[in-house]
């Protein structure tokens, strides 16, 4: 692939990300669902029920199945040493001895139930939530708040780092008010943000925005700064134009750099996410765990902080193997 | 506003009769100033938007000196900085030596760094509804939150900077006669500290975003519960108040920071040596 195609294809992908958001169903089963006659508010919580250590899970049968899995996994990295990456195993051998330890410290009653449940019942929960479609209606909410405020990041902070890093005139004037956006923290825009955009998805989008925007932007000037004076000369000399300097030399040099704020945007963004989605929305991973706070359903709590945990991973993995696609030519 | 107005007409007038007196940066900033400043006081004031939605700044000065005098600014400003430093604190006393003790055995990085790396992962408001489930509402919550947000930025920071120590330094120490404690007296520990500094700013910078979320949902006292209370009383003055003092404090201490990296890891002159100690 080519560095225009894939330009192209990163272009394709913002805009589809942005239009995507306007239209149609939350997600592919909504109509369905909707018809089927089961309501599709978010206030549509599962019945509660009372928790009791491993009722469905044997805590006993799930602690040696996970050692189980631990020595198995293990071996196989050492039997298969090509194949199974090493960082991941040794990780997923510590989270699971953390589960393990965990698991039987509630067993064994030395914390209180109601404050730390136990893996079993963390599982148990978040099984029922996803079989009522109540886990996938708070995940969709959040990613598509998140996609279309980073992609919105994106969309204003690379061309405005551009004109930033080109025009002094312009930068001067824009200077001094981003840097009076940039110093306050997204969280504390959160009441301002509500006063403006009422409850619901705009004020989330904006503290994303917020987020997001300013490591894009600086690293897109920075980047854009730091191109080699001999090769904006040395086009010039061959002939090239003022928008050859631009869309040959310019944005290609910068796009590694571009790229890495792209990724700490990211990051920032689903720190900001998740504080606005505590207290500005009515939908989404972070009100599921604050409602649940509410209701004491520290299952829930802990088990939507683990499925929040687990899309941080995700994405923070995508970026790095992108990263390191972008920057292979470097 | 009138004045607003009029220092801008005077520095313009200023800059077309000479350009030496005011030069074209200067001139620039301090005219995106003015202009915000006049853009924001004349829209309010003649009812562009309505003064929920924006304060002006003559209202916003106002209040912060009424807050000053009662002492009502004071006493949030003192109960941020508390949770802010003691949650910072203890993260930096965990991570420090705990990223040393992980950074120089092999062994236990090898195991302990693909898993904070997985734990990194958590967003820390994420750990805010289970910290008050633990804690209740007040300090604790607040204090335990900032302490995760800054710990893994200065843990991974610390072992990332013993790792990235050069051996040969080591082995010099060595050949000299030098025992373990002398490799990590003279040389790990200078060698990392630079890193170390990083990790500190940047946990310096996660924290305080994480301050003003966790005091906007969990606390009783503080700018972020301040900004919260002016948002439901819809009195915005109040809200640009907070954000303006939380601007300034951070700003104050990141530049704090800034001249404490500098001072940190500023080499002696010939020595080799660090000045720090």
């Amino acid at each position: 692939m080519s560095f225009r195609a894939k330009l192209l294809a990163l272009a394709v992908l913002i805009f589809a990300g942005l239009t995507i958001n306007f239209s149609g169903p939350a997600f592919a089963g909504q109509e369905a669902f909707e018809k089927s006659g089961g309501p599709v508010d978010t206030w549509n919580r599962p019945i509660e029920k009372e928790f009791v250590v491993g009722k469905d899970i044997d805590p006993v049968h799930f602690v040696i199945g996970v050692a189980i899995a631990m020595v198995l996994l293990l071996v196989a990295s050492n039997t298969f040493a090509k194949f199974v990456p090493v960082p991941l195993v040794r990780a997923l051998t510590s989270v699971g001895l953390i589960v393990i330890v965990w698991e039987m410290v509630v067993y064994y009653k030395l914390v209180n139930q109601v404050l730390l449940p136990p893996p079993t019942t963390v599982i148990i929960k978040l099984q029922g939530h996803w079989a009522k479609g109540y886990l996938q209606i708070h995940i969709l909410a959040s990613l598509k708040r998140l996609f279309f405020a980073f992609f919105l990041a994106i969309a204003t902070g690379v061309p405005l780092g551009f004109l930033i890093a080109n025009f002094r005139k312009f930068s001067d004037y824009v200077d001094p008010l981003f840097n009076l956006m940039r110093v306050v923290p997204p969280p504390a825009w959160l009441p301002f943000a509500i006063l403006w955009f009422g409850i619901g998805n705009p004020p989330s989008y904006f503290i994303i925005w917020l987020g997001a925007f300013f490591p894009i932007l600086l690293n897109t000037i920075s980047g854009i700064k730091d191109t080699q004076q001999i090769h904006i000369e040395s086009i010039q000399t061959l002939g090239g134009s003022r928008m050859d300097v631009y869309a040959r030399v310019m944005i290609p040099s910068a796009f590694p750099t571009i790229f890495t704020g792209i990724r700490i945007g990211f990051g920032i963004g689903w720190i900001c996410l998740v504080t606005a989605e505590l207290v500005a929305v009515d939908a989404g991973l972070g009100w599921m765990i604050e409602d649940a706070r509410n209701l004491l359903d520290t299952p829930t709590v802990l088990g939507g902080m683990v499925v929040i945990m687990m899309f941080g991973i995700f994405f923070d993995t995508i970026f790095r193997a992108a990263e390191k696609e972008v920057v292979k030519w470097q | 506003m009138a004045a607003l107005v009029a220092v801008m007409i005077v520095v313009t007038v200023l800059r077309a009769s000479s350009q030496d007196l005011v030069g074209a940066k200067f001139y620039r900033v301090l005219m995106a100033w003015l202009i915000f400043f006049v853009f924001a006081e004349g829209t309010i004031y003649y009812g562009v938007f309505k003064s929920i939605l924006l304060a002006p700044p003559t209202a916003v000065i106002h209040r912060a000196m009424f807050y000053l005098e009662k002492g009502y600014l004071q006493i949030n400003i003192a109960s941020t900085m508390f949770r802010f430093i003691s949650g910072f604190f203890i993260a930096l006393t965990l991570a420090a030596p705990l990223g040393l003790l992980f950074g120089v055995y092999d062994k236990a990085y090898e195991w302990i760094a693909p898993a904070s790396n997985f734990l990194r992962m958590t967003p820390p408001p994420a750990i805010l509804p289970f910290a008050i489930i633990v804690f209740g509402i007040g300090e604790a919550p607040a204090v335990f939150v900032i302490t995760v947000g800054c710990f893994f930025p200065i843990f991974l920071a610390t072992m990332r900077g013993v790792r990235e120590v050069e051996t040969i330094h080591k082995e010099v120490v060595q050949t000299m006669g030098g025992d373990q404690m002398d490799v990590l007296k003279h040389v790990i520990l200078p060698s990392a500290l630079p890193s170390v500094m990083t990790g500190v700013r940047i946990g310096f910078g996660i924290g305080w975003l994480v301050l003003v979320a966790s005091e906007i949902v969990a606390a009783d006292s503080g700018l972020g519960f301040m900004i919260q209370g002016g948002r439901m009383r819809l009195d915005t003055p109040t809200v640009f108040v907070g954000m303006a003092t939380i601007c300034i404090l951070g700003l104050t201490m990141d530049m704090f920071l800034k001249q404490l990296e500098k001072y940190v890891t500023v080499r002696k002159k010939g020595g080799g040596e660090y000045i720090y100690y």
